[in-house]
């Protein structure tokens, strides 16, 4: 189901919050898992087998491991169970179609990812078996199905068992999950279709700088949206995670980027790639390839994650501390996402740099910078942070809850309007959840 | 503060259930007269099935409450922004809305088949008049909207063309000096457009054309909102008029629709619909018009855009046939085989529509 969806927002998203509240807690997980549930069978064809082959593996391998023997190795089961795990994903991998190359959605290696940390973190620690019902409500928990964070079960434990839900708290979750909705529908839907019009427009130099921009825009926004969106939702349940996805312009060098990004995707596999006896390059080309697999295997996203990996190789070669050098590369990094494919990509950078073929500016460029304006400097400015650091400047003003509060209710009524119109586009070419 | 923020949240909340309520509880509705199309019905319900999530979505949107509202504030905030696009539609000056172009992509197509029809059937005389897009006569937009050239796009057709071809895109421009040859809200001809084009067509046939002056010019009706409003849901604009031209001295014509007699080709209950452009002709596939006072016969192979012109070409012959070949299901050559009367074919199609009709 998608978050933004008049589904979701007018029906599952009230009734689902309303009765959380009023039934007794004993109730809430189930209700939750329920809930999970209902969410998972009106997404995608298939999922559900998917989700809950993975968890009943997941379930079954620790119920085994805790009931081995002690002369068989533990470490040996788990690792036959991740095999199992990551068969099933590919058998899965391989029925999913997506609208951009040979990807697949990010969810699929989300549910993958978090039964394998929680499985890996249960047999390192001799944990004791969770629940069943309460594996299970942490496995198909659907504020972070999507797009994450992972987090393992027993990160998630003490709040399974007993979480206090407060007025701030449903308050503050509330108010971030509005947040994400605004910038998905306002921001990405509306850039999606500036870049759809500069896509089939005639190239020139400044229109394929505005599609590299725009598309950078929509990457960055459409992950940050669903962060706030995940945040929110389940800060609303009495669960906190923290940030998988920052903005990312925040970080002083290139390397630094992942702490911003994917945060904690890129936590997991540097604890599993840091104890391989690798030389340095190595473990980092291993590690960024591990992380473009989560987002779907595609030469896109593959040349775009190996290109950030050289931009960190030449500053820790050649740059060392330039924070100007860093933006810069990574803002060029996004050349390889513009267009599906080897042959869109040397279309993009012909666009970008062929200064003696090219015309420097067309009508359609003008025309479109124009029109989009205004929603590009917004989008600017929230992908720098800047809303950001404003709200923090005057957050203790009087008055300002009002001002915000008005601005909501105002903005939720736009987002309507963009909805039933459905002039908008949902989504993220290439990252599908 | 924090009880400020909660009270709103509380308030959120009970707009979304208020929402979700009046959705429930309001009458499902199977068509949209303002954007004359079938609104999505409740679907089937098959778990598991994106299909079943698609098509609860789309329902939740075309049955959404005040529908119409949300789509006209939509095009009103996009205004508001600078976007003055939408669904390949410009919102120009003075309430003018334009149909987008671009490049006909079945163009070679479009010239080989019509090539071929007169190569099959070289002994008729054969024209063809493509009609340009409202915004290739009358750039009415906003500062610096870039526009296709499709002028270039027609002169091109023309030189691959074997037959007579008549350019009106001079004509409609010089007439759109002193009339409106396009609608404000609709992508076909006036009256007044399609008068000018009989004159061109005129012209190059060697007939003798009416003056303006032999026509009552009369009012049809005031209250007609074209196709494009539909596309940019700008659906309280201003509403434009239609006339039609009738010959002072009115021939008697005898109309033959589906074997039976009809009393005009202008199709009165058409002014009770939604869109009433088909007061021209109707939507039919075949039509034939005899007019006893004139001589010769004629078949106009067309599409819509061809409507209001028709009524002219009825003064200069004795019977028309005239096909929509959108709606036209059996062979053109064959027709052509059995009334061996016709010694002349006109094709007239809007430019836009080439790439449709492939």
């Amino acid at each position: 189901m998608k978050l933004c969806s008049i589904l979701f927002l007018c029906f599952f998203f009230p009734i689902f919050y309303i009765i959380y509240y009023l039934i007794p807690k004993r109730y809430q997980n189930y209700w939750i898992l329920l809930g999970s549930l209902f969410f998972i069978i009106f997404g995608r064809n298939s999922f559900i087998w998917y989700f809950l082959l993975i968890s009943i593996i997941t379930y079954f391998g620790m119920f085994l491991i805790s009931n081995l023997p002690k002369k068989i190795s533990k470490k040996k089961i788990s690792y036959w169970v991740i095999g199992i795990l990551i068969f099933i994903w590919f058998l899965f991998i391989r029925e999913v179609k997506t609208s951009y190359g040979i990807s697949y959605p990010i969810c699929y290696g989300i549910i993958l990812l978090q039964n394998i940390v929680s499985l890996r973190e249960f047999t390192k620690q001799n944990k004791k078996l969770p629940i069943i019902l309460d594996y299970f409500t942490y496995s198909s928990f659907f504020p972070k199905l999507l797009l994450g964070p992972i987090v393992s079960y027993f990160d998630m434990e003490e709040d399974l068992k007993g979480r206090t839900i407060s007025k701030t708290v449903i308050t503050e979750g509330f108010f971030n999950f509005l947040r994400g909705v605004f910038e998905q529908v306002l921001l990405v839907g509306s850039l999606s279709v500036l870049r759809e019009a500069l896509l089939i427009s005639p190239i020139s130099i400044l229109s394929s700088w505005l599609l590299l921009l725009t598309t950078m825009l929509i990457i960055i926004l459409f992950f940050i949206s669903y962060s706030h969106m995940t945040i929110g939702l389940s800060l609303m349940l009495g669960f906190t995670f923290s940030k998988e996805f920052d903005y990312p312009f925040s970080f002083y060098q290139l390397k630094d980027l992942f702490n911003y990004f994917q945060i904690s995707i890129k936590k997991i596999y540097i604890n599993m790639v840091s104890k391989l006896r690798l030389p340095y390059v190595v473990k980092s080309i291993l590690l960024l390839f591990l992380i473009s697999l989560t987002y779907g295997i595609n030469v896109n996203i593959l040349l775009w994650i190996l290109g950030i990996g050289i931009g960190i190789a030449l500053e820790k070669i050649f740059i060392k501390k330039s924070y100007f050098f860093g933006h810069l590369w990574f803002f060029l990094s996004f050349v390889f996402l513009v267009r599906p494919s080897m042959e869109g990509i040397r279309q993009t950078f012909t666009g970008l740099f062929d200064i003696f073929h090219l015309p420097f500016i067309t009508i359609e460029t003008g025309y479109y910078f124009r029109s989009y304006f205004i929603i590009l400097l917004v989008s600017i400015f929230i992908s720098l942070g800047v809303i950001k650091w404003i709200v923090n400047k005057i957050e203790k003003k009087s008055l300002f809850h009002l001002f915000r509060d008005i601005c909501y209710f105002i903005l939720l009524f736009v987002c309507f309007i963009y909805l039933v119109s459905n002039s908008y586009i949902f989504g993220c070419f290439g990252f599908e959840v | 503060m924090k009880k400020l923020d909660f009270i709103f949240v509380i308030l959120f909340m009970i707009v979304l259930i208020i929402f979700g309520i009046m959705f429930i509880t309001s009458k499902e509705k199977e068509y949209s007269k303002e954007e004359d199309r079938l609104l999505a019905n409740r679907p089937n319900m098959h778990f598991f099935s994106r299909e079943t999530v698609a098509g609860i979505e789309q329902f939740y949107q075309d049955q959404f409450l005040y529908r119409n509202t949300f789509l006209e504030l939509e095009t009103y905030l996009n205004t508001k922004l600078g976007i003055y696009e939408k669904n390949n539609v410009y919102i120009g000056n003075n309430d003018y809305l334009f149909e987008k172009t671009k490049k006909i992509e079945y163009s070679d197509e479009f010239v080989k088949y019509l090539n071929q029809f007169y190569k099959e059937h070289n002994s008729l005389n054969m024209s063809l008049i493509l009609i340009p897009s409202h915004i290739t006569i009358n750039p009415n937009l906003k500062e610096n909207t870039p526009i296709y050239d499709e002028y270039e796009d027609i002169k091109d057709i023309y030189r691959k063309i074997t037959f007579n071809t008549i350019d009106v895109v001079n004509t409609l421009k010089e007439g759109n000096k002193e009339y409106e040859m396009y609608y404000h809200t609709d992508s076909h001809l006036t009256s007044y457009g399609a008068y000018n084009v009989y004159l061109e067509y005129a012209s190059s046939s060697l007939l003798e054309s009416y003056f303006i002056t032999d026509f009552d010019i009369l009012k049809v009706t005031n209250d007609f909102s074209g196709n494009l409003i539909r596309k940019v849901h700008n659906f309280n604009s201003k509403k434009d008029t239609i006339v039609k031209f009738v010959p002072r001295i009115e021939p008697v014509l005898e109309i033959e629709y589906e074997g039976n007699i009809i009393d005009s080709f202008y199709f009165e209950n058409a002014l009770n619909d939604e869109y009433m452009y088909y007061y021209f002709l109707g939507e039919v596939p075949l039509l034939t018009i005899t007019n006893k006072e004139a001589e010769g016969e004629i078949l106009i192979l067309k599409d819509e855009s061809a409507n209001a012109i028709i009524p002219f070409l009825t003064n200069h012959y004795y019977k028309v046939h005239v096909i929509d070949t959108n709606l036209y299901q059996s062979s053109f050559s064959e027709y052509l085989e059995n009334h061996k009367e016709i010694r002349e074919v006109l094709f007239i199609y809007g430019l836009n529509d080439i790439d449709n009709l492939i």
